[in-house]
């Protein structure tokens, strides 16, 4: 019976376990995943010690943060900054391919699962960082570094560059939060309804109880009638009889004629009685 | 942070090995511009067009990456210059595997002496010389990793000025030491 009065606190809370519980499952697929990417992508160029030691460092990075913390969010924001990590990974590995720079809207895509806007934040920042940094490396001439293979990322590219990305972890982060916020409304809406249910049980029920105390009701007033209405025939009888015995003191017949019928009445004023016992006990009262 | 900084530093360690020049073997012997390069068989022969020689390796990272830039090259100037693929590799290749990864129905030659007398010890290496066979150009293709740097395409400006019968050019060092990887029987 207690469960079904769980508060709308600890509803949310629960939902909120199993959110974080669900998504905790799918980054481990997707971290060993973006591991096995970088593996797979160090085949290019033989970009070996990258793929094993950044992404190995970064998979340390989240896992020891999860576990040393484990009552924390921490390791979600961790998290965060090593997709952020596995981009530039990506693009080191691929010495610069435009394409995976992509690679940091998929992070911010699948960091949506977490229902948590701020989790956007240090993804932007090691983006920002990196294409702050090795744009301004590029750009002033330092021409060895993987960052793009375009030679035209000006200053007014890297601009645009950065502003779209931001945008799409505006629009993440917007996501991540419209999810939380209906999927709480969602369960206010639940538990409101739960309770309109049970009051409509409740209100179907207080109606049957009237029905029934009406029906006593009327089984009561026919009672208070028949004790008012058969009872007082004999009681009458009665009541005449007993002066006119007192009248025929002296005349012995006719005494033992009116005694006889004060006995007469008195067995019908019990069956009457009998009879409303009877009925007494058929309305159940 | 350790483990952010260790990212960082494994980052830097990677570009700085990179940036360093390919250490130059200890029995070489640098060839100038201008020299006379002696080639074998039907290249010796053929004087109609300059030559332009790729030094490519498959197992080097470098010179993989480098497939798209001399592929524009041959796109671009493959009528007016002969190129031919010269690949460094002890392994065992076909010629039809080297023009698979390039795509391209360039000749491929596998005498690795070419390289010696070139003074050639990385990949990925251009090589160009005249019609009279004389070295015009031995170098990188770019400054830049990527072979965007139109101001430091060294192969593509070395082509051009060959073209435009501009006799001498000043290359600088950026173009003339050798960076990439080391020759494999250098490794040794």
């Amino acid at each position: 019976m207690d469960s079904e009065f769980i508060t709308s606190g600890d509803q949310a809370l629960a939902f909120k376990f199993e959110v974080k519980k669900r998504s905790d499952r799918l980054m481990n697929y997707f971290l060993i995943g973006f591991f096995f990417v970088g593996l797979a992508l160090a085949f290019f160029y033989d970009t070996w010690l990258i793929a094993i030691g950044v992404g190995g460092l970064s998979l340390l990075a989240y896992y020891s943060v999860k576990i040393a913390l484990p009552g924390s969010n921490l390791y979600q924001y961790v998290l965060s900054a090593v997709l952020g990590i596995f981009m530039a990974q990506f693009i080191y590995q691929m010495h610069g391919l435009f394409e995976m720079h992509f690679f940091a809207f998929i992070g911010s895509a699948i960091l949506i699962t977490y229902q948590k806007w701020k989790l956007q934040i240090p993804l932007t920042v090691v983006v920002v960082i990196h294409h702050a940094s090795l744009g301004y490396f590029q750009d002033i001439g330092f021409s060895n570094v993987y960052f793009t293979q375009l030679d035209y990322f000006t200053l007014q590219t890297f601009i645009i560059h950065v502003l779209l990305a931001a945008l799409v972890f505006f629009i993440c982060g917007l996501w991540a939060y419209q999810l939380k916020k209906y999927n709480e409304m969602h369960i206010l809406q639940t538990i409101k309804m739960s309770e309109l249910l049970k009051e409509a049980e409740l209100s179907i029920y207080r109606k049957k109880s009237a029905e029934a105390l009406e029906k006593q009701n009327q089984k009561l007033r026919e009672i208070s009638w028949l004790q008012s209405h058969v009872i007082r025939a004999p009681l009458a009888k009665i009541t005449g009889l007993i002066p006119l015995i007192n009248d025929v003191k002296e005349d012995k017949l006719e005494r033992e004629k009116m005694l006889a019928f004060l006995l007469s009445s008195a067995n019908e004023l019990d069956e009457v009685i009998g009879d409303i016992t009877e009925k007494t006990r058929v309305a159940d009262l | 942070m350790l483990l952010f900084s260790a990212v960082g530093a494994l980052f830097w360690y990677n570009e700085w090995v990179y940036h360093l020049p390919t250490p130059v073997p200890e029995n070489y012997k640098p060839v100038s511009q201008g020299k006379l390069i002696k080639l074998n068989g039907p290249l010796d022969a053929d004087h109609s067009k300059p030559l332009f020689l790729h030094f490519f390796n498959p197992d080097c990272p470098c010179s993989r990456f480098n497939i798209t830039n001399f592929k524009s090259l041959v796109k671009r100037y493959g009528s007016q210059v002969d190129f031919v693929i010269v690949v460094m590799n002890n392994k065992r290749y076909t010629a039809n595997e080297i023009q698979n990864k390039f795509d391209l129905n360039v000749p491929v030659l596998f005498d690795a002496s070419i390289a010696a007398s070139c003074g050639v010890y990385s990949t990925p290496q251009a090589v160009l010389l005249d019609t009279e066979h004389k070295l015009y150009y031995r170098g990188n293709y770019n400054s830049s990793r990527y072979c965007t740097d139109e101001k430091t395409s060294y192969a593509k400006i070395a082509i051009v000025g060959l073209l435009h019968n501009h006799t001498k050019i000043k290359f600088n060092q950026l173009a003339l030491r050798a960076y990439g990887c080391r020759l494999p029987n250098c490794n040794q």
